[in-house]
């Protein structure tokens, strides 16, 4: 597909479709996320942004009920939505996510809205063009879920397009284009297995918790959370209420983060994640000690975002080696 | 879709206060059925929700169920304030409460507001039990002891040790710390522990009644954590690569002993 007609497509279901678009875009040099009113702004370079998508799948603050004298009353809409752009580390996030919110009725209300389109880079067409294409579907697009992807052929303007669903497929052919190919999903886990890189962090992680290295990243970790609003397999919440006037109350689902102060805290005020070092240690546990044992794959797609916004730039691909080097 | 976040609404029956700051309330609802050691949580539009441990008896389904509220933040200084007739929301049960050994002796340990769950584990035995229980309830002060108008009626099913760690002079019960009482009496044979207090507790505790020859797979202890989902979502409740909500809240002491953070 070539790129004036990929933005054709979107432009269509924008407009015929009436899907909000939600895509990145470049703003002072950043690839931003959001709301796309151009389709002609959309970035097509399939950079990362700086931001994940996960707000667009749990926004930051949503509504779980209304009370309305002693009557709980669900109230929680969302508008159907594209969602162009996520990359091979995006898609591993929403693997977790479909796994974590499985059961959950908001974030399933949220799939069921919403389009989900990948984006990535391909290699410069050669005669082993084909192979790669091969390894890349086996390896890559068979265990992440997703309606379109969209792989940038380097060097041209045009990208080759895969379907992983049947809404895919339907809405492809509805436009006009044939020329895909069908990926079956096969699961978040490749046939042989987890990498032998997570499978060693895994082992050692619990035995470096008293390691020297925690100390020093505790030391120059400032707990502002940062890295985990930005990381695209975060997903702690607070559960809060809000008065309206009137007497109504929301209850909402709030973004919450484990590097907050209150996160662990309990009546009377006693913390259990009571400093940076305790906090720090939690996250990278959930990441890759909890979820591999709750979900069988890690926690962690090593997109890098919260190496790039850390104050203290603590970096996750250094403390990843001390952990397997402990 | 099943929405486990969709509370309740439940309406006081009863209130009756314990002591300066903590509170018994009975709550009927829809049909509920738990094992002791399970919790709620309970809410009040406006203030957000907590859980709290159900500490009625189990034996029976019934519409009503209690739980023992110290007033110590927002949400509990608002559920202090309600009346009789009031509503509340809750949801749940959740977690997995104590294990149901219905012929094991049985020795249960509580430290402070502790004793709450350990209340529902006593109601909720038969009323003639063919095994030993002893119950050990720890308090700093004899104004701390809950319950009080029931030590009859659960010492008709249990032996009752009240251990108080500074009693005033006159106190006829055991003075100090469960560990130094523990070493003074012949306890049940081979017995089930369920312990449920401050963390700094169990580590000591356990180390005694193991030293007692009581061994560390017949030991339960019951943790209490923040909680906001109560289904393992959240996250507020980690610890290793558990949940206090799902997996918990209560634990063998050998499955935890060596979490960090845990106890």
């Amino acid at each position: 597909m070539r790129k004036t007609q990929l933005l054709n497509f979107l432009r269509w279901l924008k407009e015929n479709k009436k899907y909000t678009i939600i895509a990145p875009f470049r703003k002072n040099g950043r690839i931003l996320l959001g709301k796309i009113k151009k389709i002609k702004n959309i970035d097509l370079s399939s950079r990362l942004p700086l931001y994940s998508f996960k707000s667009f799948f749990l926004p930051p603050s949503h509504l779980l009920f209304k009370s309305e004298k002693s009557r709980v009353v669900e109230a929680f809409n969302i508008e159907k939505q594209v969602i162009f752009g996520m990359s091979i580390f995006d898609l591993k996030a929403l693997n977790l996510w479909n796994h974590v919110f499985e059961k959950d009725p908001y974030y399933q209300k949220v799939l069921r809205k919403t389009l989900i389109l990948g984006q990535s880079r391909f290699p410069k067409e050669t005669p082993d063009f084909l192979k790669f294409e091969e390894k890349f579907e086996e390896d890559i697009l068979e265990h992440l879920q997703f309606d379109i992807f969209f792989g940038k052929i380097e060097g041209k303007d045009s990208f080759k397009v895969f379907t992983g669903s049947e809404e895919g497929q339907k809405i492809l052919e509805e436009f006009g284009f044939k020329d895909f190919t069908h990926v079956q999903f096969a699961g978040p886990i490749k046939e042989e297995g987890v990498e032998e890189i997570f499978k060693k962090i895994r082992e050692k992680i619990i035995s470096s918790l008293d390691k020297k290295f925690w100390e020093e990243v505790g030391r120059i970790c400032l707990a502002c959370g940062k890295c985990s609003l930005v990381c695209p397999t975060c997903f702690c919440f607070d559960i809060k209420d809000e008065f309206l006037e009137g007497g109504t109350v929301l209850r909402k689902r709030v973004w919450s983060s484990c590097f907050y102060s209150e996160f662990s805290e309990i009546a009377g005020g006693y913390k259990f994640l009571p400093d940076p070092k305790a906090r720090i240690q939690n996250y990278y546990l959930h990441k890759f000690y909890r979820i591999p044992k709750e979900f069988g794959f890690f926690g962690c797609v090593l997109c890098g975002r919260c190496a790039e916004v850390c104050p203290a730039k603590i970096n996750i691909f250094d403390l990843l080696k001390k952990i397997q080097n402990s | 879709m099943k929405n486990p976040y969709k509370p309740k609404i439940g309406k006081i029956v009863a209130i009756k206060k314990l002591s300066e700051n903590v509170k018994l309330f009975t709550i009927k609802g829809e049909k509920i059925s738990f094992t002791p050691g399970q919790f709620v949580e309970i809410g009040v539009f406006g203030f957000g929700e907590a859980p709290f441990a159900i500490c009625s008896s189990a034996k029976k389904e019934s519409k009503n169920f209690q739980v023992c509220i110290r007033k110590v933040g927002e949400l509990t200084s608002k559920l202090h304030s309600l009346k009789i007739g009031e509503e509340i929301t809750y949801r749940g049960p959740f977690g997995n409460g104590f294990p149901e050994e219905k012929s094991r002796n049985l020795i249960l340990i509580g430290g402070g507001l502790g004793i709450v769950p350990l209340r529902s584990v006593i109601l909720s035995l038969k009323e003639v039990e063919k095994r030993e229980i002893f119950v050990f309830y720890c308090v700093r002060r004899e104004e701390d002891i809950l319950f009080k108008e029931e030590k009859k009626m659960w010492e008709k099913k249990v032996k009752l040790f009240f251990v108080v760690q500074n009693p005033r002079k006159n106190f006829k019960g055991h003075r100090g710390l469960v560990t130094e009482v523990l070493d003074k009496i012949d306890l049940p044979k081979n017995p089930l522990v369920f312990m449920c207090g401050p963390p700094p507790m169990y580590r000591p505790v356990a180390e005694k009644l193991k030293s007692l020859g009581i061994e560390e797979k017949d030991i339960f202890v019951s943790l209490e954590r923040r909680m906001h989902c109560g289904i393992g979502t959240c996250q507020h409740c980690a610890i290793g690569e558990l949940y206090v909500c799902k997996d918990g809240p209560v634990f063998n002491f050998a499955e935890i002993k060596n979490i960090p953070g845990a106890i």
